[in-house]
């Protein structure tokens, strides 16, 4: 594109599938629908209950309400809240819906064009068919994609990466920037802030889906070796096709996250971005374990996601909950309520290590449109991203 | 240009619905649907209209400017009025059943449909059997209001009919349905 892009748009490569005018059009819409959400409906949630919910609830109880659950069986019965919670979901369905079109229109090509990245940058793709699709990752499709990550429609399918690729952008409303890679490249930034002398020489990337959160890792530790897993075929075949064409050398392989083939004590750093929740109970202390495993002595593992509701506003931890209930997060509330201290001693990490932080947002030009907040439906608009952490 | 592999449309796990109606979800769904391509719709037509006016062919202002005569008014006005009768068809029917004197439960037509010759028929030509009779048809579970077992059926059949001209069960769209009162019941939320 000749023109300059605007701050929310998407950034092109040739692993992206290619969208018609109308195609076009319709994810803008699902964009500015979500956009009047977060910036015009959201925050009524909060006025319902601060004004009609909680003064109600203190005359019957004589105290306010004290957890999320109290909220909710209050929140629930509020029209307002019907209405809001209604259309964020009908949004997430109207987003998969105008991002699996332009997939839909031409698959067989679009496929070509995967399996040959246009470009190679010496990454490499390793699949593995025999690989058990874990059963917290079937039981629903996760955040309402159709299919979820793991389903293939022909041999060598790529539709779920391509249709994500898009969706992504679409639900951050393009606030994690224009290669949705601001997860990433805010841990990256902060290891280089807080730890100027670690310089990972092999970094490994959980639950990867299209490896957006794991090309800036590249780009701050040139000297390193990247790899990436995940569970689900079709992603790591976008991912590799779109890490190519981008210029970046990636190793994917399909692997399950609790349980991978490399070598003990082959990294010296570890990450994930919002891959703890998408898993379950017994599935995220194997993760810290392999984690613990796999790293080198002074390695560090770096988990991304929201906040946890410890310490919360139970009203503000009831509306981060959302999720839980209505966008197919079954894991999002327990894995949010974890004693992360504890999880790191379970995993062989000494707890007094652990760190937790709230970090800012490398993508610091869409920090003005930001509502600056931690809420369902309004992904990467806090500016901030909470990490957990520990070192071997 | 569409290839034959159709994506799957739904997510597997069970959809919330957030009203104790469902029915006030899905409409509020169709709305949005419906919003989203008219955006998409506006999209296109301002393409259109910045191409043409990069081309030369049209200026924009000159649309804004634009003040139809008597015949365009004439003719939007017609078309209008043809949209809406068509967007607002199922107001007009009530009224037009009304008009028609076609106010017969539609159960009526069930009943007269299922009636089985319990009663000894009388079996001349073109007479109804069950006219004149009270009937107790098989309650249809679906779409009774009141005690089926009261209801009169005083319908002509379409073929042997003294009135042709007037009510047929046959004209279905033009019954006014009744349907049972929709039970509001309160769906458990997850």
């Amino acid at each position: 594109m000749a023109k300059p892009l605007a701050v929310h748009a998407q950034a092109e490569h040739r692993a992206l599938p290619p969208v018609t005018h109308d195609e076009f059009a319709r994810q803008e819409f699902v964009r500015a629908f979500k956009e009047h959400l977060v910036k015009h409906v959201h925050g009524g949630n909060r006025a319902v209950y601060e004004r009609k919910v909680k003064p109600a609830f203190e005359r019957s109880h004589k105290r306010a309400p004290k957890t999320r659950f109290e909220v909710r069986d209050q929140m629930v019965h509020e029209p307002y809240y019907q209405m809001f919670s209604t259309l964020l979901r009908t949004s997430q369905e109207m987003m998969w819906s105008s991002c699996q079109k332009p997939v839909e229109r031409d698959l067989p090509a679009l496929n070509e064009v995967i399996a040959q990245p246009p470009r190679k940058a010496g990454g490499s793709l390793r699949l593995n068919p025999a690989l058990e699709i874990p059963r917290y990752h079937t039981a629903v499709d996760i955040h309402c994609q159709p299919g979820g990550y793991h389903v293939e429609y022909m041999p060598g399918d790529a539709s779920a990466g391509m249709v994500y690729d898009r969706a992504v952008h679409v639900y951050a409303m393009g606030q994690m920037g224009p290669y949705n890679n601001d997860m990433g490249a805010s841990i990256a930034m902060w290891l280089q802030r807080h730890h100027p002398d670690f310089k990972p020489q092999r970094i490994l990337d959980l639950g990867c889906s299209v490896g957006h959160s794991t090309l800036p890792y590249a780009e701050a530790f040139p000297d390193a070796e990247i790899h990436a897993i995940d569970v689900a075929a079709p992603m790591l075949r976008y991912a590799h096709a779109r890490a190519e064409d981008l210029g970046v050398a990636v190793h994917y392989s399909q692997q399950n996250a609790e349980h991978t083939d490399f070598e003990d004590g082959s990294f010296d750093l570890i990450v994930s971005h919002i891959l703890l929740h998408e898993t379950a109970e017994r599935a995220i202390h194997n993760i810290v374990r392999e984690c613990h495993r796999l790293l080198r002595k002074g390695g560090m593992m770096i988990h991304a996601e929201t906040p946890p509701y410890k310490g919360m506003d139970p009203f503000d931890a009831f509306l981060l909950d959302w999720d839980t209930r209505n966008n197919n997060e079954p894991f999002w509330a327990r894995s949010h309520e974890i004693d992360l201290k504890t999880l790191s001693k379970k995993g062989g990490f000494d707890p007094a290590l652990e760190f937790e932080d709230l970090i800012p947002s490398a993508f610091q030009v869409a920090q003005a449109s930001r509502s600056q907040k931690f809420q369902g439906g309004d992904f990467g608009g806090g500016g901030l991203w909470f990490i957990y952490g520990n070192r071997k | 240009m569409s290839s034959a592999i159709k994506l799957k449309r739904r997510a597997r796990g069970e959809r919330p619905y957030f009203f104790a109606d469902p029915n006030v979800d899905k409409v509020i769904a169709m709305v949005m649907g419906l919003a989203g391509e008219v955006a998409v719709m506006r999209d296109r037509l301002d393409t259109l209209e910045r191409l043409l006016e990069r081309t030369g062919a049209l200026q924009r202002a000159d649309i804004d400017a634009f003040r139809p005569d008597a015949e365009v008014v004439a003719d939007r006005s017609a078309w209008r009025e043809a949209f809406l009768g068509e967007v607002l068809r199922i107001v007009e029917i009530e009224v037009e059943a009304l008009a028609n004197g076609d106010q017969d439960r539609y159960d009526n037509a069930i009943a007269l449909v299922e009636q089985r010759d319990v009663t000894p028929p009388s079996r001349a030509a073109g007479k109804n059997p069950a006219r004149g009779k009270k009937v107790a048809p098989k309650a249809p579970a679906r779409a009774v209001r009141k005690p089926a077992a009261s209801t009169k059926v005083n319908k002509a059949p379409a073929s042997g009919a003294k009135k042709p001209a007037t009510r047929s069960a046959t004209k279905k769209q033009a019954v006014v349905r009744r349907q049972p009162k929709p039970v509001a019941k309160k769906r458990a939320r997850r």
